[in-house]
């Protein structure tokens, strides 16, 4: 059985470990909703794509996992960024999206648009990489579900309407979007598990 | 234990898997994270144990697991089971990762048909091996009709086959694998976890990953997340109790395993966690562990 | 660094050191080489490749070496190492009507285009053991240029063409061909799921559901079109060149069969097609996974799926020998928690017995 094995261990590659750094992070932020959770060390991108979204990207792409990409950021460099990382699969439509990305709550389409599963595949829906200004300083909104131990207040920049939109989103439960809100430098994870209180 | 060079593994990936499969398990925990209980399908790859032998747990932690973390493995409670050996040998040698027999020292616990006693904290994970995911199978054979009572979350049928337990025998029959029903939606099936460790997943501080291999299927339960194992007003759920204490630790708070088989009256018993047994006599034992008789 | 050795580590150890000395059996005997495995036990090779899901003879034949025979095993270590490998892209669909042929048979009529040829086949040997092969000296001439007869080209022999047959599929680029080895399979399930599903399913358990439909549970009545054996082309698209550039070889066995159907209110009477395909020269397996073809095609000729062999969800999920030699030997693992647990139930319910005369219920997993 052991033949096979004798040579020297190749440690992980730099990208294969920041893959692994960046899923944790967000294996975490879906875990603990409401919490902020930061990220590891991101990989450099090409404009207007920052490394937080580009670090989510690369850690989930793959051929298999069709992606959105909000007109602002679908531009030729990063489309060929992303093809040369990942062997991306774009897809026209949020409808379409294993994931989604927005780089500005004001450019994020209705929680809707998105995919929300079926009834007994809820797994098929579309999880939306958001970029937002900022974690903190937007409307206080005590969240409560799995991952919560009791309530947890979050507070990001969002546009008006977004919480309404959400109580709807998380009232097709089990159906439903998962949103990875990041500002950068932290994470925060708001499964559809998860509602207003 | 840092591994030795000579036991770590040249020609494959890090963790055995390559980065594509570990990205597609990935994705497929991150939903199960948002929809505790639900079987998520995914890729299962053939792993170089045995199908039914943890390659669901296998593949989880390989996705799971980086360089940081340390590992420990545990069967039926124990690191020295032969099977946990075996699969601790094989991220030693396909990870060269960082093992431990300590529940506290460990940052990711795969385990086969126990939950340790320790309770676990938000800086750890435990990976569950799962021969049938699915908590009716053996009421509702086909896959596809059982996918729609989840859909509706239709879960009559197991509450008639207790009620029927119940109706003949007075208790019901699930001694282990007793269906837990998460976060108010999703009927589940714990892993085949004697009852006694049922109440562990509820509302624990640490994240349960569930890996069904064979089934193609992984589920998670989120920590602070309710678990109610089925039961009725009348006959309410109740967990394995001992009229003795182990042998070794006297601990009358753990599962216990039965030991040798004197006859009646000399059955004796010990914990199934090797691990809490023997911090308990370590504690109870302060001067021997100074002197050097506690573990490196 | 040091590591501690736990009871079970040693046992391990010392369970492989004997492993491989049972393995190499009297030292006094030759070892085996692979190539000899490769060429002299070239079934065994075939098959492994066939529910490895990996086409290559050496791999194969070391894997069969390392198992000591053991089919079941050697399939399961070629199917681990092929699961860690790249994937550079996919092939073209391989041109079975264009094979090189070894062998080809149809049973359907006397003389069919492009003809029957025996090839090496054990179909017409007395299943006498020769006792010659002890002594180990057979010579024969260096392999003499055997019969390979080039292009076949009907595929079904006579019955091309014939307005009784039923048409064969559309071109496969209507649809982008399934994968069960990234995939889960959802039920009803696509034919060209299920057919990937037992081109790699369980030899014996092929045989044994097909062995059934033709004893009545499931009939579908069968005959076998074409049958044959040799070297195909593998060709794969390369984007930059915009054509495909042919690869390598590969041995198949293909088996056509033919089904009597009576037909239903849209479809008039006529006969229905069975397709099975393996690695290297594989008939029983080939000729197995066509009757079962069939026969979970019962949903699509409205016929009532009412035997094992029919019911898809049956068959496709059982059919996996490395699954289920995985789950079958896995009952060797400690399961004394559990059992702790179902005598404690037990002495409860003896407790308490009897109370109604009743059978007892099943217990979970």
């Amino acid at each position: 059985m052991t033949t096979a094995f004798s040579s020297p261990a190749a440690p992980p590659s730099e990208a294969a470990q920041r893959d692994q750094r960046v899923f944790r992070v967000l294996l975490r932020a879906l875990s603990y909703p409401g919490r902020v959770v930061l990220l590891p060390a991101l990989p450099s991108a090409p404009a207007p794509l920052c490394p937080a979204l580009a670090g989510l990207l690369l850690g989930l792409l793959d051929l298999e996992a069709g992606l959105w990409l909000t007109p602002a950021l679908d531009c030729p460099p990063i489309r060929s960024f992303l093809t040369y990382r990942a062997a991306v699969q774009f897809v026209a439509t949020p409808r379409e999206a294993v994931l989604a990305v927005v780089d500005d709550p004001a450019g994020l389409p209705p929680l809707d648009a998105f995919h929300p599963g079926e009834p007994a595949c809820p797994e098929r829906s579309t999880t939306v990489l958001l970029r937002v200004p900022a974690l903190a300083g937007g409307p206080a909104v005590a969240l409560r579900g799995p991952g919560i131990e009791a309530t947890a207040t979050v507070a990001p920049r969002v546009p008006y309407g977004f919480w309404d939109q959400w109580a709807r989103n998380h009232a097709r439960y089990p159906l439903g979007i998962d949103i990875i809100m990041t500002d950068g430098v932290g994470l925060v994870g708001l499964p559809r598990s998860v509602g207003r209180e | 234990m840092i591994p030795n060079d000579d036991e770590v593994a040249g020609g494959y990936n890090f963790a055995y898997l390559d980065e594509q499969t570990k990205r597609m398990v990935r994705r497929a925990i991150l939903k199960a994270v948002c929809i505790p209980g639900h079987q998520v399908p995914f890729g299962s790859r053939e792993m170089p144990l045995p199908a039914g032998w943890g390659t669901g747990g296998l593949q989880v932690t390989a996705s799971v697991i980086g360089p940081d973390d340390v590992l420990k493995v545990i069967d039926q409670g124990t690191d020295a089971a032969t099977n946990a050996v075996s699969i601790r040998a094989f991220f030693r040698r396909v990870a060269g990762l960082a093992t431990t027999e300590r529940t506290r020292e460990a940052s990711l616990i795969q385990t086969r048909h126990r939950i340790p006693e320790t309770p676990l904290t938000e800086e750890q994970i435990l990976v569950l091996q799962v021969p049938q995911p699915e908590p009716l199978r053996q009421l509702v054979p086909r896959g596809a009709a059982a996918r729609r009572l989840h859909a509706f979350a239709d879960y009559g049928v197991m509450y008639v086959k207790l009620y029927e337990d119940i109706a003949r025998f007075g208790r019901v029959t699930l001694a282990y694998d007793y269906p837990v029903l998460v976060n108010g939606r999703y009927l589940a099936s714990p892993s085949p976890i004697p009852r006694f460790d049922n109440p562990k997943l509820d509302n624990s501080r640490a994240l349960s990953l569930f890996g069904a291999g064979r089934e193609r299927r992984l589920y998670a339960i989120p920590p602070y997340t309710r678990v109610a194992s089925l039961d009725f007003g009348d006959h309410p759920f109740e967990v394995q109790r001992w009229s003795v204490g182990c042998a070794l630790c006297g601990s009358r708070a753990s599962y216990l395993d039965e030991i040798g088989s004197g006859g009646p009256g000399a059955r004796m018993f010990v914990c199934s966690d090797t691990d809490y047994c023997e911090e308990r006599r370590e504690a109870s034992a302060p001067a021997r562990r100074a002197a050097g008789g506690g573990r490196p | 660094m040091f590591s501690t050795v736990t009871g079970g580590e040693a046992a391990i150890a010392a369970a492989h050191e004997l492993l491989a000395r049972k393995r190499r059996g009297d030292s006094r005997v030759a070892e085996l080489g692979v190539d000899q495995v490769r060429e002299q036990l070239s079934l065994a090779v075939d098959r492994v490749m066939s529910e490895g899901s990996l086409h290559d003879p050496t791999l194969a034949a070391l894997a069969i070496k390392q198992a000591q025979g053991d089919l079941g095993e050697a399939i399961c270590l070629l199917r681990a190492f092929r699961t860690t490998l790249e994937r550079f892209g996919e092939t073209e669909a391989v041109d079975t009507p264009s094979m090189r042929i070894r062998r080809r048979i149809a049973t359907t009529h006397k003389s069919v285009p492009g003809g029957q040829l025996l090839g090496p086949t054990y179909d017409y040997t007395h299943r006498l053991l020769d006792f010659a092969l002890m002594a180990e000296n057979e010579d024969l001439p260096p392999d003499p240029a055997v019969a390979v007869a080039e292009v076949v080209p009907a595929t079904l022999g006579a019955l091309e063409g014939n307005a009784l047959l039923e048409a064969a599929l559309a071109a496969a680029d209507d649809a982008e061909p399934g994968d069960i080895t990234r995939d889960t399979i959802t039920f009803p399930s696509r034919r060209d799921v299920r057919l990937q599903n037992l081109a790699r399913g369980e030899e014996g358990f092929l045989q044994g559901l097909a062995y059934s439909t033709m004893r009545g549970f499931g009939r579908n009545h069968p005959f076998i079109a074409d049958l044959r054996h040799g070297e195909v082309e593998v060709e794969l698209q390369v984007p930059e060149l915009g054509f495909p550039v042919c690869v390598g070889e590969i041995t198949l066995t293909e088996c056509q069969t033919v089904h009597r159907y009576p037909g239903d209110a849209a479809r008039p009477p006529q006969l229905t097609r069975g397709y099975g395909l393996s690695f290297g020269q594989c008939e029983r397996r080939a000729i197995a996974m066509a009757l079962l073809d069939r026969a979970m095609r019962a949903n699509e000729f409205n016929e009532e799926a009412e035997f094992p062999a029919q019911d898809e969800e049956f068959v496709l999920a059982h059919s996996d020998g490395v699954e289920a030699s995985g789950l079958i030997q896995h009952l060797k693992l400690p399961h004394y928690v559990d059992f702790q647990a179902v005598q404690q139930l037990l002495e409860k319910l003896r407790a308490s017995w009897p109370p109604r005369p009743q059978e007892f219920p099943d217990d979970s997993e």
